[in-house]
């Protein structure tokens, strides 16, 4: 018997028989997402993969000058490692010795071990075209050939005997869909790099370490020179990228550290004072001169 | 001292203020209910409306904080207690005024509640223990906190006593269920203030360690921390 004229009975069975299920499935969907954050917060400072870039008691001398003094820490594949601290604290150093670019000061002297991938960095058999390969740089201002953009992103591989035009073409159009640009590049290949605007070029220039197929990306105050819709954007590619390769960013800018990095490295005085998850160095840092970086109080 | 830190220094400040404000009401609301005065109710209820303001102000400000300092570390961590210290104070509050409303059901009942000495002593370690609990906020010291919170398992005791006493020796009697409710729900109100003051004490303990202790039983003792969570 129909009590109500104003309900049809039809709707009625159908709103019976969905709602708890709709609810079930709801809950279901939310418990596995709880899941997933749980797993997070359980993350910690050793990963479960082997750490790709090893330093122990890594130091690097300017002439007599210590610009990194016996820094041991680990860095692990396929996620962004932040180093943070003032200005001489000897960050870029040390980022700059992961693919020695350092080399091209004068009076330079490494001491301790420093490996990548389980090559010693420093080894002096080493090949350095081969280990700039594998360890790609991004720098403070986009520094893109005074070529077109095509040519940007080809130079390595046509260095590394890629011939082909199809083969380029291909390589070309992949870097610059990884390096969120290909949307917006694809119809102006053949136009200059210089012509994009500070943020494009800058992704170009990502896209461009992206072509030698490295395992690490070093980036050096990646965002400095760029807006904050830019920077957005470059921090959103550093999200996409950390899944394939290992980003490590030398940051001014805390709250970038904060947003896009898992780890956190704080160095003061050229020496590591503390390396944690990012999280616990930006909410309860175990050392006072860290919560004082990090708040602001110095540096 | 960065901007950051002398706005946060004037809220922890205002916090304090407003944290001698709440015990004000408490203490204005059990000596009420002591001397039985019905009318107490209505002062209380105009200082309840001035924390409440406050509460809002105070909120903002942290939010304003978060927005445009985006604080890490310590000052992180002071704001983020300061927002859940100044909503328990204010709840605290509010207690105050259920108090003080309950005195006219006292009055109705022929309740004299000096007539029942668990319910007096519970009203003195309510009281004991908001004042270090406002004390502590001051000094902001994690071992005088975690005292607080062995302390409220002590109320919650005397609570749950208090109770099953009122509740028995009230069964058989005409009109005892109506009793019984008026003193359990009077009770209640004083556990839960004790509940409120070891949520702040847990709330010192994030912000001196970073931890949150809230829910943790390393003996596994039992449930009695998720029934302290309930709301009437």
């Amino acid at each position: 018997m129909n009590i109500d004229p104003e309900i049809n009975p039809e709707e009625t069975d159908m709103t019976q028989t969905q709602i708890p299920q709709l609810a079930k499935n709801n809950s279901s969907v939310r418990l596995a997402q709880m899941q997933m954050f749980s797993a997070d917060s359980y993350a910690t400072l050793v990963a479960a993969e082997p750490a790709i870039i090893t330093s122990h008691n890594f130091s690097l001398f300017y002439g007599d000058k210590a610009g990194v003094k016996d820094v041991t820490m680990d860095i692990y594949p396929r996620s962004v490692t932040a180093i943070i601290g003032p200005s001489g604290c000897g960050k870029s150093t040390f980022l700059r010795s992961i693919n020695r670019m350092n080399d091209l000061i004068p009076h330079t002297r490494a001491e301790g071990g420093l490996m990548v991938n389980g090559i010693n960095v420093y080894d002096k058999q080493i090949n350095l075209v081969n280990l700039r390969q594998q360890v790609g740089m991004v720098f403070q201002k986009p520094n893109p050939f005074p070529k077109s953009i095509y040519d940007n992103i080809a130079y390595g591989p046509r260095l590394q005997s890629v011939k082909r035009r199809s083969d380029l073409d291909n390589m070309v159009e992949q870097c610059l869909r990884s390096a969120a640009l290909w949307d917006e590049v694809k119809d102006d290949l053949k136009k200059s790099a210089l012509a994009l605007s500070g943020g494009q070029q800058q992704r170009l220039c990502i896209a461009r370490a992206l072509a030698t197929k490295p395992k690490v990306l070093l980036m050096d105050e990646p965002c400095s020179a760029l807006d904050p819709v830019a920077t957005g954007r470059i921090e959103e590619l550093m999200t996409q990228l950390k899944d394939t390769y290992t980003i490590v960013i030398v940051t001014h800018n805390m709250q970038q550290a904060a947003r896009v990095s898992e780890r956190t490295a704080f160095f003061c005085l050229g020496e590591l004072i503390e390396y944690d998850l990012t999280r616990t160095i930006f909410t309860n840092p175990s050392i006072k001169q860290t919560e004082d970086y990090v708040t602001g109080r110095f540096g | 001292m960065s901007e950051l830190q002398k706005r946060l220094d004037k809220l922890i400040l205002r916090m304090d203020h407003m944290g001698l404000r709440v015990e004000q009401s408490v203490n204005d609301a059990l000596q009420a209910l002591r001397d039985n005065d019905v009318e107490a109710g209505h002062a209380i209820a105009l200082n309840d409306n001035i924390i409440d303001r406050e509460e809002v102000e105070i909120e903002q400000e942290c939010i304003r904080l978060l927005a445009l300092y985006q604080p890490a570390a310590i000052d992180l961590r002071t704001i983020c207690m300061i927002i859940k210290v100044n909503n328990d104070l204010e709840r605290i509050a509010d207690k105050a005024c259920s108090i003080a409303r309950r005195i006219k059901h006292f009055n109705v009942q022929n309740i004299h509640f000096n007539n029942y000495p668990e319910l007096v002593k519970m009203a003195d370690h309510v009281v004991d223990v908001l004042r270090k609990t406002i004390t502590m906020l001051r000094d902001a010291d994690p071992n005088f906190a975690r005292g607080i919170i062995e302390f409220d398992k002590h109320i919650d005791q005397c609570y749950k006593q208090f109770v099953r006493k009122i509740v028995e020796r009230e069964d058989q009697r005409i009109g005892g269920a109506e009793v019984a409710l008026t003193l359990s729900l009077m009770a209640r109100a004083l556990e839960r203030i004790g509940d409120l003051c070891t949520n702040i004490a847990e709330d010192i303990i994030f912000l001196k360690t970073g931890d949150i202790i809230r829910h943790y039983h390393p003996e596994n003792t039992s449930s009695e921390g998720s029934e302290g969570e309930m709301s009437d």
